[in-house]
């Protein structure tokens, strides 16, 4: 069963993220990170199968959560997805520089997100087999 | 959209969707490179607004590429991006060369996207397509035009790519202003970081801005995580480091002068003959001059690498499993040579082996030695706790601190910290007194509290020493009768007298030690130092003064244990603390005064039996092994049922709930993960001595 | 990109999150771990969980109290194991196959693992599935909640690692 870590901060958001996600075909585990350091200490706990992590957020922004995932051999290679807020372009291209797969910048219809998720989760049952 | 038609018929709707909008985008990228072309051909200067739009074109593309899975087209499209990424940086200059090869960038761009889903046409472009990457390398690679100064910070790239727009424009900005800009580095453990981090990023922002947080993987990446902090400060690293008083953060400078120096020539030359960029001008010439003093310090450590503690741990936890690796070769070693018809392989085996132990102590020797470190940081923190109390207890003390420069393992010297600072508060709370009280008895009103270090052979002895009141044994004794650990009538000598404060149960819950933190008493410390392998004594003067000493092996890790059996047991004995082994026979033990006592050479030594101390059963055999156990002046023997042997041990600190386990100083893994107890000989030896009867 | 007929509009799914929202504090959601210990069901928060190991070699200490089973080398690190079966129901431990050691990182004790029986899940809970613990577990229970139909006692970390105020 596929595990999802959402990081978000906005609890709001967060749940929608979530609901959103939760509609994806078959079943999926979701776990959510209300910050980015509670990210970190999630990350080490399962073998995750994607992230969707904001940008924006107190502690460590997005864009250090990538860089920190894609430097570790454990998270190298775990799709990533990140849902960019308002505002900043270079963020978002500095993201996928750092080695998002993808990004989405808000607003974006819950069924872009199911539809990207989708299509990284198949890619990456496709590599394990 | 598509408007080129061959072989389309292969491609599959992926494929389609992704050249449909892979197109969009280079259509968009067609316009900014001929417009920026004409702007170049006009010697405009470039548009930042226009590479910006560009970039996020080769950005898109890119991750689209990505998406898809289109390797060459993703490839090209990276590398367009970086030179793009350079452009926008100031650190390519836009010229004619730049602007054909994005022309033809775009234009093989182009011819990709018309071969998707011709697997063999695209193949065929891969030469040209590595040629071209290879001349956008060759571009980037080129001497900076510009300085940047994002290109002047000595700090990881891939700090400086995860920083927020925002982020980047602080630390521009603070360069301007002519700040320092310092790199923390702390490793935590993954699952108690958060507390830490908010310390240290408490008093960073106490003395500067924190520009960036950046995690990443710790030497042991599954329990530790390591942050890099930027931060930007009036004061230049060195003096930030000793204001954060952290001692697992270490603290370097970021922003060097001579990063313009160790590129080529011509951007040191350029650096200096373009001062003046738009915004950054004034603080660079003064800048590299600030960072003057900077740099010579830097030289000068040069010579030295930065090892992380984990990383001599974990090189120590192998050289001590080699140790034990080897231990089990010796034992197959020595069988190989009892068997006559293995003895002469099992002889050569054995020359091959002893040569495997010289280079093995070597070694362990050789890392021992990078792990040693002087006491230096210890003290200081003393003494900055020491600053800090005395405003709380508003009395004056004189610190003396003589032997910074001893060294110890780093592990002990940071496992030392809280005896050390449990020890010295108690001295500041209770041993020394008020100045009118000092006066009174004729003595100097500001205290004295001296630290002494020295090496003495394989240890170290720290003294702390204070000329307060001394310990009142009469009142130690009347506490220890109320607590039931001493028998009123009991008759102690002085010296039992004092040991009492090591009793467990005594020094804790009064109000006396409220100062000292959490009622840890002096029985901890005693503990926590037998877990190093050292011991605690102590001297007191009524009026004078009191002397806590204590003894710590110079290294930690790997230690010779004897390793005895009792009943289903087996527990390990620091070979420091053995004096000599006897066989005796169970008839040969006397008694006297409730004790049971053996002649050994004239002399009457005490003796105990390991089965009873631990409650284990004992089956009593008729011939024993007798420990001689000595502990400074002390000296006890511990009846055993058997010996297995000597062995090189690594003594772990056990943790766990059960904060005191009388009589065991830790634990050590033998090879076979079956932990087995080292013993606490200091602790048994003193209960043996001071108890009078066998329980 | 969306594909159609599959999608609940965002005011819907927003209507159902904002549900979720009043009943979830924003910090309250919580995961917990959720073992077996002599047939009852408990569970002990995820943040504290370091790692499930199996039974190992486990070293008695001498003169421990009963409750501490003994210790274990966990990497080369020494860890004390706490029977829990025998410090929640005082029963001694009859370790099985499925029987695990849960080494867990508490504020005031560090590390320690804790003997159970079993391991299931991981559950998610929100504050308003918390409940008061019925009482009756020597106090170590600081609530409980639900997994299904049937009552999960959410154990009290600190408590139950605190040997030394008796049980």
């Amino acid at each position: 069963m596929p595990r999802i870590l959402i990081v978000e901060d906005s609890p709001t958001m967060r749940a929608l993220l979530a609901s959103a996600l939760e509609e994806l075909e078959g079943s999926v585990k979701i776990a959510e990170a209300a910050s980015g350091f509670e990210a970190l200490r999630l990350l080490p706990r399962e073998r995750w199968d994607l992230i969707v992590t904001d940008v924006n957020m107190p502690d460590i922004n997005g864009l250090e959560l990538v860089s920190f995932a894609r430097g570790n051999a454990s998270y190298r290679n775990v799709p990533l997805i990140i849902v960019s807020t308002e505002g900043s372009e270079r963020d978002r291209a500095r993201g996928l520089e750092l080695g998002a797969d993808a990004y989405l910048v808000k607003p974006f219809e819950p069924g872009e997100l199911r539809e990207i998720a989708a299509q990284l989760l198949a890619q990456r049952r496709a590599r394990k087999d | 959209m598509a408007t080129r038609r061959p072989r389309q018929g292969r491609r599959t709707k992926a494929d389609r969707e992704f050249v449909s909008e892979a197109e969009e985008i280079l259509e968009a990228m067609r316009a900014g490179v001929s417009d920026l072309g004409d702007r170049c051909g006009a010697n405009h200067g470039s548009d930042p607004e226009l590479v910006n739009r560009l970039f996020r074109s080769a950005h898109s593309l890119k991750a689209l590429a990505g998406m898809f899975r289109f390797d060459p087209i993703q490839d090209l499209a990276h590398r367009l991006e970086d030179v793009l990424d350079g452009l926008r940086l100031d650190r390519v200059a836009l010229d004619a060369s730049l602007c054909s090869l994005l022309e033809e960038a775009v234009a093989t761009f182009a011819a990709l996207l018309e071969r998707v889903g011709d697997a063999d046409a695209l193949a065929s472009f891969e030469a040209p397509v590595s040629q071209l990457t290879q001349r956008i390398a060759e571009l980037i690679a080129a001497p900076r035009k510009k300085d940047d100064v994002l290109a002047r910070l000595d700090v990881d790239p891939s700090l400086l790519r995860a920083l927020t727009e925002y982020e980047e424009h602080r630390l521009r900005e603070n360069v301007r202003r002519g700040r320092h800009i310092a790199l923390v580095d702390a490793t935590f453990e993954i699952l108690a970081f958060e507390e830490g981090l908010s310390e240290l990023t408490a008093a960073i922002r106490e003395h500067g801005e924190l520009l960036s947080t950046l995690p990443a993987p710790g030497e042991a990446p599954e329990s530790q995580i390591n942050f890099s902090l930027l931060v930007a400060s009036d004061l230049p690293a060195q003096e930030l480091g000793a204001a954060l008083d952290f001692p697992k953060a270490s603290v370097r400078a970021a922003l060097t002068a001579d990063r313009a120096a160790s590129a080529p020539a011509s951007a040191a030359q350029s650096a200096v003959d373009e001062p003046a960029r738009e915004g950054a001008a004034p603080p660079e010439p003064s800048a590299l001059l600030d960072h003057a003093g900077e740099l010579e310090s830097l030289r000068s450590i040069s010579d030295t690498v930065r090892v992380d503690i984990r990383k001599l741990d974990e090189l120590m936890n192998l050289v001590g499993e080699l140790v034990i690796q080897r231990g089990a070769l010796g034992e197959l070693t020595a069988r190989l040579c009892e068997s006559a018809a293995t003895a002469r392989l099992g002889g050569e085996l054995a020359k091959v082996h002893k040569a495997l132990e010289r280079k093995l102590r070597d070694l362990q020797s050789a890392v021992l030695d990078v792990r040693m470190v002087p006491l230096r940081q210890v003290f200081e923190k003393v003494a900055r706790v020491i600053r800090r109390m005395r405003r709380e207890l508003g009395r004056d003390v004189r610190l003396e601190l003589r032997g910074a420069d001893t060294e110890l393992d780093k592990l002990i010297v940071e496992a030392l910290v809280d005896p050390l600072m449990h020890v010295v508060r108690n001295a500041l709370d209770h041993a020394i007194e008020p100045p009118e009280e000092r006066r009174a008895a004729g003595k100097d009103p500001e205290g004295c509290l001296a630290i002494d270090a020295l090496q003495r052979g394989n240890h170290v002895v720290i003294a702390v020493r204070d000329d307060g009141r001394g310990i009142d044994t009469r009142a130690l004794r009347a506490h220890a009768e109320e607590r039931g650990l001493v028998q009123p009538g009991e008759v102690l000598s002085e010296r039992e007298t004092l040991e009492l404060i090591f009793a467990p149960g005594l020094s804790t819950r009064d109000s006396v030690t409220e100062t000292s933190g959490r009622g840890v008493g002096m029985d901890v410390v005693r503990s926590n130092l037998a877990a190093l392998g050292g011991v605690v004594d102590v001297e007191s003067t009524p009026g004078r003064g009191t002397a806590i000493t204590m003894t710590l092996p110079i290294t930690l890790a790997i230690i010779q244990s004897l390793i005895v059996g009792v009943g289903q047991r087996r527990f390990a004995i620091p070979l420091s603390s053995v004096l000599e082994t006897l066989i005796m026979e169970r008839s040969a033990i006397q008694r006297s005064e409730g004790r049971e006592l053996l002649d050994l050479r004239g002399e009457p030594l005490l003796l105990r039996h390991l089965a009873r101390e631990f409650a284990l059963e004992d089956p009593e055999p008729e011939k024993v092994y007798v420990i001689v156990l000595g502990i400074g002046e002390q000296r006890l023997g511990l009846i055993v049922e058997r010996l297995h042997g000597q062995q090189d041990t690594v003594i772990k600190p056990i943790q766990g709930p059960l904060a005191t386990l009388r009589g065991i100083a830790g634990a050590t893994d033998l090879g076979d993960q079956e932990p087995v107890l080292v013993l606490d000989t200091s602790a048994i030896v003193d209960d043996a001595t001071r108890r009078r009867e066998v329980t | 990109m969306s594909a159609p007929g599959k999608d609940k509009p965002w005011t819907e799914l927003a209507r159902t999150a904002a549900l979720r929202a009043e009943e979830i504090a924003p910090d309250e959601q919580r995961q917990l771990l959720a073992i077996e210990v002599a047939g009852g069901a408990y569970a002990l928060p995820v943040e504290c969980v370091r790692e499930i190991v199996r039974l190992r070699s486990t070293t008695p200490i001498p003169r421990a109290p009963a409750d501490v089973r003994g210790v274990i080398s966990l990497r080369g690190e020494i860890v004390q194991v706490v029977d829990l079966r025998r410090r929640l129901c005082a029963e001694p431990s009859e370790p099985t196959r499925r029987s695990r050691i849960v080494v867990v990182q508490s504020e005031d004790a560090g590390v320690a693992g804790l003997l159970v029986d079993g391991v299931r899940e991981v559950l998610r809970i929100g504050q308003g599935d918390l409940m008061q613990p019925a009482g009756g577990e020597a106090g170590m229970v600081s609530g409980l909640c639900r997994r299904g139909a049937a009552f999960v006692s959410i154990i009290d970390l600190e408590r139950v690692l605190d040997l030394h105020a008796g049980s």
